[in-house]
């Protein structure tokens, strides 16, 4: 069974895939809770238009989705502060606003529709040395904001007015998570796939809430599942010849199924 | 007779703030002593809420300047010197994946630095709180599962964790049945009593409040009127402001 190991390409995409699979719960806990699920899929859409404009202009994919999708997060967070738009509507005109762009976008670069497929749904066999690199500092830097801030963000995510009662700086906090949630969904699409990355944020997380733990046993729970999830589908994708991204997912819904059936009481 | 300038925990001083042209307070000036124990009443629309964020810096005003402990709200750093506890606990709010220990440890965070973790010494000021609050054998359950009354009190302790010096509290009975209210007016009279602790809350309950308070602040846009409980009821302001006579009143004395 570990023979799958044997390939270059197998072992980048474990190592990503693990990476990943605990990221995003990490920061998909935050939005989640704070009813804010859909971001992650805003924010992967908007990242297709980093992911044209690289192919445009000959940069690494990666790095044109973290660009966009971060000033695009900058965006949706000053307009949701200024609460002249509705908060899921502002989502709303980035998804679809961002898809209409791409889409013209993908048509001005004439590239072969196929590699679009592998970024939308993600391909354990485009995993490059590069692309490693970026994930790893991604990753670095997540932890490095993510661990001194976690008690800020547990409490903004908690109650916001409270928070700034306290004198907390909200309105960066908000901006801070949500420049990770986009950094994660950037650094997601080769492995998970920009459509499906959304899931990996939110499934694991919803899962493990279903067992009434506390916020950082139910994070912790998150990370298992999600880990279990991407670990299980990277096998099914290599066996089975599947997208990778689809069966990561689909591992998670099973998890969350059977975490609904458990905690049906 | 010159008054200390250190004898105040809140100083209002000609204070307007409007919603759009809709003026809420209208050229408010009052003082909340040190270590008194105060009711903020009034009608709806009077400006209590408003008031309160003010002093919470969560609004700012039109004109006019507050300051906590000689301090101007909006200058204040240390804003942990404040414990809140507010009215709202939302749907979602109760559905938060959290337990007792871990929101009233919430109320250590906005004391310590980047990068800072919390101290033994941040722990046992936990443990105090929960043990004032008399949730300590609720500390592990889901903040959701709790009664009223018992949420409330989590969020006390929550606040004491910050170890503060100003309490502040919104409409803190909303949804509290009348034993858990006894429970928790108890909880205050020793918070300011025997703790020390300044202690202001806005409530719509003036014949429950008036009962409880040393001070009333009335206030209807502009201060109508603060004092003792009993000279206000003697001189019929409550009737007048609320248009409502107040029965069973009686300090009780804390």
């Amino acid at each position: 069974m570990l023979e799958i190991f044997q390939y270059d390409f197998m072992v980048r995409a474990f190592i990503a895939g693990v990476t990943i699979s605990i990221l995003a719960p990490l920061i998909g806990m935050f939005l989640v809770v704070r009813r804010y699920s859909l971001i992650a899929d805003t924010l992967s859409h908007v990242s297709l238009i980093g992911v044209a404009l690289s192919l445009i202009m000959g940069i690494h994919p990666i790095v044109g989705a973290i660009v966009t999708s971060v000033l695009a997060a900058i965006g949706m967070e000053k307009l949701r502060e200024s609460k002249k738009i509705f908060g899921e509507s502002v989502l709303a005109i980035f998804l679809s606003g961002s898809l209409a762009v791409a889409v013209i976008l993908i048509g001005l670069t004439r590239s072969s529709n196929i590699n679009f497929f592998a970024y939308l749904f993600g391909s354990i066999t485009t995993v490059s040395s590069t692309d490693l690199s970026i994930i790893a500092a991604c990753a670095i830097l997540t932890g490095i904001i993510l661990t001194p801030l976690y008690q800020q963000f547990f409490l903004t995510s908690y109650d916001e007015e409270l928070a700034q009662a306290n004198g907390l700086q909200v309105k960066l906090l908000n901006t801070t998570i949500t420049i990770l949630a986009a950094v994660v969904v950037s650094i997601s699409m080769r492995i998970v796939g920009i459509l499906l990355i959304g899931a990996l944020m939110v499934i694991p997380v919803i899962t493990a809430m279903q067992y009434r733990l506390s916020f950082t046993k139910t994070h912790i729970l998150s990370v298992i599942i999600s880990l279990c999830s991407c670990v299980i589908g990277l096998f099914l994708s290599y066996y089975l010849n599947l997208p990778s991204g689809g069966s990561i997912v689909v591992v998670s819904l099973i998890f969350f199924i059977l975490g609904m059936f458990m905690n049906r009481s | 007779m010159s008054v200390d300038k250190n004898t105040y925990a809140i100083e209002v001083e000609n204070v307007t703030y409007a919603y759009g042209t809709n003026v809420v307070l209208d050229r408010l000036t009052c003082k909340i002593k040190k270590g008194s124990y105060v009711g903020i009443i009034g009608p709806n629309g009077g400006g209590k809420t408003t008031l309160l964020k003010l002093m919470l810096g969560l609004l700012q005003p039109s004109s006019g300047e507050i300051k906590i402990f000689n301090q101007s709200v909006k200058n204040l750093t240390d804003k942990y010197t404040i414990g809140y506890v507010p009215q709202r606990i939302t749907q979602e709010n109760l559905q938060f994946p959290a337990t007792v220990y871990e929101i009233v440890a919430s109320g250590v965070t906005p004391r310590l630095k980047p990068f800072e973790q919390m101290q033994d010494s941040d722990r046992k000021n936990i443990e105090a709180a929960l043990k004032i609050a008399d949730i300590s054998e609720l500390k592990d359950s889901l903040i959701g599962n709790l009664s009223g009354g018992q949420r409330q009190r989590a969020f006390v302790a929550r606040a004491l964790a910050g170890k503060p010096r100003l309490l502040l509290l919104d409409e803190p009975f909303t949804g509290v049945d009348i034993a858990s209210q006894k429970q928790f007016y108890s909880l205050l009279h020793t918070l300011n009593k025997e703790h020390g602790l300044t202690v202001v809350f806005v409530s719509h309950d003036i014949d429950i409040v008036s009962k409880e308070v040393q001070e009333l602040l009335c206030l209807n846009k502009r201060l109508v009127c603060q004092g003792s409980p009993d000279s206000i009821i003697e001189n019929n302001i409550i009737e007048n402001l609320y248009g409502k006579k107040v029965t069973h009143l009686h300090h009780n004395g804390h």
